[in-house]
């Protein structure tokens, strides 16, 4: 019963606390600060929890598996909630249109909002990446995702993505 | 082994079943999406994960309930992070930096200056089922993004973040 209950608990807990820090101080770096409140600060919660009912090595993996599925359902999610794709942005326009939207009009809707520029700034304010004398550089962190990515294609043999 | 041993290892299995099998379906059912690919992808290995479950394992509810939603999460954020390799623009802006694809601000913007970025997302929208193209109009041809983009935006204003204003008041705009 606790493998089940334990990660929804920790959940929970890290949700409150998300939502509170959210509306009260709206910060900036998004995806660092959700990274960290629903990938580290769960940590030593868990491992607490693990010693105070006495879990054996299983039942602890167990609980650490049901919690980092749950808390990766919502940091998956959350780049879409806070970037909110053109992909979206085009499925709600033509939802609220009464008789469809054609290309041009969906064009000429979306030029009219910097979307995609928005989010090249996010990687230069997440210390993603710099600039150097006019030329794009990927910092420790943008190489890492980046490496990750080009890999995982290559591993599924597709091209890498559109964007 | 015990039970709790039995599952510990099948779920620490289950990311590398979902890798593998996507990687087999891209490979056998050519020219499929990617995206659709990645969702038989989940649907197969988490069928193939619950039948090896209910044999190995001594299931009681509460640890059903558990290989319910650890198995689904997982799956969920396989399919996220598929698609964040497929569509994500700052996936796209670091990989395309990585392979000098991107050298300067300027080749970021022209590449999202121009349409194609998004005759690539109407493209795929229409791939997936979710649009069609009726007297040269664009139409909703499901209900599921739509219904999670509307969750989106409920989500955007519990969090605060800023107004989506384009979506709501589009002819304003």
């Amino acid at each position: 019963m606790q493998i089940t209950v334990i990660p929804l608990a920790v959940l929970l807990v890290v949700l409150a606390i998300h939502l509170l820090v959210w509306r009260l101080f709206r910060p900036k770096n998004h995806i660092s600060l959700v990274l960290l409140l629903f990938g580290i600060l769960p940590f030593p919660l868990i491992i607490a929890s693990c010693f105070v009912f006495a879990h054996g090595l299983a039942e602890s993996i167990l609980i650490f598996v049901g919690y980092y599925a749950l808390a990766g359902i919502y940091v998956q999610t959350y780049p879409a909630i806070q970037a909110f794709s053109p992909s979206l942005r085009v499925i709600l326009m033509i939802g609220h249109s009464s008789h469809g939207l054609s290309m041009q009009e969906i064009e000429s809707r979306l030029s009219k909002v910097n979307v995609n520029m928005e989010r090249f700034e996010d990687l230069f304010r997440e210390s993603f990446i710099k600039e150097e004398r006019g030329m794009l550089m990927l910092l420790p962190k943008g190489k890492i995702l980046a490496r990750i990515f080009v890999s995982y294609r290559n591993f599924l043999g597709l091209p890498l993505g559109a964007g | 082994m015990n039970t709790y041993e039995r599952l510990a290892l099948l779920m620490l299995f289950y990311p590398a079943i979902l890798l593998f099998s996507n990687r087999l379906l891209i490979k056998k059912l050519a020219p499929i999406s990617g995206q659709k690919a990645a969702v038989f992808s989940v649907f197969v290995s988490s069928g193939v994960l619950i039948l090896v479950a209910a044999v190995a394992v001594e299931l009681t509810t509460a640890l059903a309930i558990y290989l319910a939603y650890a198995s689904l999460g997982i799956g969920y954020v396989y399919f996220h992070f598929f698609n964040m390799s497929e569509t994500a623009r700052r996936i796209k802006i670091l990989t395309g930096i990585h392979a000098r694809q991107f050298v300067t601000q300027s080749d970021v913007e022209a590449y999202y200056a121009g349409s194609s970025a998004l005759h690539t997302r109407i493209k795929r929208l229409s791939d997936i089922g979710q649009l069609r193209l009726q007297n040269g109009r664009f139409q909703l041809n499901g209900r599921i993004l739509l219904r999670a983009a509307q969750l989106i935006m409920v989500f955007r204003s519990i969090l605060k973040l800023n107004q989506v204003s384009d979506v709501y008041h589009p002819e304003n705009t």
